[in-house]
Formats: structure tokens, C-alpha cells, sequence
């Protein structure tokens, strides 16, 4: 997959881990694991961006002793993930005109 | 190789960054080997699976400078759904571009054609003038006389023919400098 577009995607995917409840680094890898292949070095700069450009917000847990993030996605994050799915109507339109048999 | 070792090889790598700046990225990788441990995965295999320290170290360099950049939105990018709209696109715009070129291509193999259809009258109104000379020292009167008629027809026909092909030139040639100014504003 071109590289570009599977960045973008991976965004939606992470803002997708974190839409019904917060969650922490390993269960989004876990999470999105099975459609795309995501490391911990790649998901790292992913939630960096996310968190600067304010579709998520941080909190620290207490967790066996030890701090752990949790992840929360803001309503901008839900009004990107909402403009996502309107944008892929859009291309899946254009998609069939492309394959359309003759 | 256990977590701390592998936390104080990123450290090494990226000992020229400030430390304050490096926590938070270290922080991160010693949460996930955490978690992994406490899924039951051992520590090492824990570690061995977050990858090279080395390529890790360079991320985290690459993610700093990104955010490190006044706002991070120095360089203008396209939206996602552009480059998706581009690349699923590409069979269609690809073609459209090609057609494109070609139409062009065409366009200026016609006013090749129409100049070498030019040159072919001039030089038969010269090879007309030259030959009915020839004739003439030869008194072939009658003969003469038809190649000099042909031959002004050939001048007249060049005139005519030449007004014709060299506003055609003119034109395909706004019509290119029409067209780059066009692209460019579309660029920009």
C-alpha cells in the first residue's frame, strides 16, 4: 500500500482503537493488528500527532504500580473519524467507475 | 538483552538530544514492554520484539524534529482523502493525461504537414520557373508557356498556403503558452 495513504489510515485506525473507550499503546497495536500491520515505533509518532493536533488527549493511570497512558479521543477526533467515513463513500463512487466493466 | 539495557541504547544513540525531550518517548517503549510482560511474555522476548534500538533511536530523532517544527504544519499536505482520491484515481487520470498528450502530439504533426506542404509548392514553383527557362532555349514555346503558368500557380498557392499555416502555428502556440499558464496557476 502506498505509504502516504496508509499513514493516513492508520490515524482513523487509532482514533477507531480509541473511539468506544480509552485505551493504552499495546491494546492499539493489538487492536489494529489485524487490518494493518502497525509497529510500536510506528504508532508512537501516530498518537504524537494525534495528541498535537488535539484528536486525542493523554491520562495517566495508575496500573500495577506503574503509570500507564491511556488514550481519549475529543470530538474533533469523533468529527474526523465521521468526515472519514463520508470522504470513503466518495471514493468507494469513484472506485466503481474506475473497475466499471466495459 | 532486558528492558534497562535496551532503554539506556536508545539513550547512547540520541545522546545528543536533551534527556528532558527523550523521556517521554522512553516512557512509552518501557510501557509496552510492561504490558507485554504482563500478558506473560517474557522480558527479553518482550524487548526483541520492539525491534532494533538503533532504528528506534531514529524514529524517536524523526518524531522530535517533526514536533519540534513551529506548529508542525510547515509544509502544506495534501488531505487523506486527495491522496486516496489520487491513487485509486491514477488508472483513470493517467489515461486522461496520455489522450491529452496525444491530441497535442497531433496538433503539432499537422503543422509539420502543412509546412512541408508548403515547401513542396515553393520548390515546384522553383522547379517550374528553372525548367520553363530550359525550355525556352530550346524553343520549346508551348511547353514553356505551361510550366510558367504552373509555376505562378505553385507562387500564388505558396502565398496563399503560407498565411494559412503560419496562423496555425501562431495559434497552437498560445494555445501551449494558454495552456502552461493555466497548469501553473492550478499549482500554485
Amino acid at each position: 500500500m502506498d505509504i502516504q495513504l496508509k499513514r493516513g489510515l492508520l490515524e482513523i485506525c487509532v482514533l477507531a482503537a480509541i473511539k468506544s473507550k480509552d485505551s493504552y499503546g499495546y491494546q492499539i497495536i493489538k487492536d489494529i493488528k489485524p487490518y494493518l500491520t502497525i509497529s510500536e515505533s510506528t504508532l508512537y509518532p501516530i498518537l504524537r500527532r494525534l495528541e498535537s493536533g488535539e484528536l486525542l488527549t493523554v491520562h495517566p493511570v495508575e496500573h500495577n504500580g506503574r503509570i500507564r497512558k491511556y488514550y481519549r479521543i475529543t470530538p474533533a477526533g469523533r468529527a474526523r473519524l465521521a468526515a472519514f467515513a463520508e470522504e470513503w463513500k466518495e471514493i468507494m463512487c469513484i472506485y466503481q467507475f474506475v473497475t466499471k466493466e466495459e | 538483552m532486558n528492558r534497562e539495557e535496551f532503554l539506556q541504547r536508545i539513550r547512547q544513540e540520541l545522546s545528543d538530544l536533551p534527556l528532558a525531550d527523550l523521556e517521554p518517548s522512553l516512557d512509552y517503549y518501557r510501557e509496552m514492554i510492561a504490558d507485554r510482560m504482563e500478558e506473560g511474555i517474557p522480558e527479553e522476548e518482550g524487548v526483541a520484539a520492539l525491534g532494533d534500538p538503533r532504528v528506534i533511536a531514529a524514529e524517536i530523532r524523526a518524531t522530535l524534529s517533526e514536533s519540534g517544527a513551529p506548529a508542525g504544519k510547515g509544509h502544506s499536505r495534501l488531505p487523506g482523502w486527495a491522496i486516496v482520491l489520487l491513487a485509486v484515481g491514477s488508472p483513470l487520470w493517467i489515461a486522461a493525461a496520455a489522450v491529452l498528450l496525444a491530441v497535442y502530439i497531433t496538433l503539432w504533426a499537422v503543422v509539420v504537414v502543412f509546412w512541408a506542404a508548403e515547401l513542396c509548392l515553393g520548390v515546384g514553383a522553383l522547379c517550374g520557373l528553372v525548367c520553363f527557362l530550359l525550355l525556352l532555349f530550346q524553343g520549346h514555346w508551348a511547353q514553356a508557356v505551361l510550366l510558367l503558368g504552373g509555376s505562378f500557380l505553385c507562387v500564388g498557392l505558396t502565398v496563399l498556403w503560407h498565411m494559412g499555416t503560419l496562423a496555425g502555428t501562431k495559434g497552437l502556440i498560445h494555445l501551449t503558452g494558454w495552456c502552461g499558464r493555466k497548469c501553473l496557476e492550478g499549482f500554485r
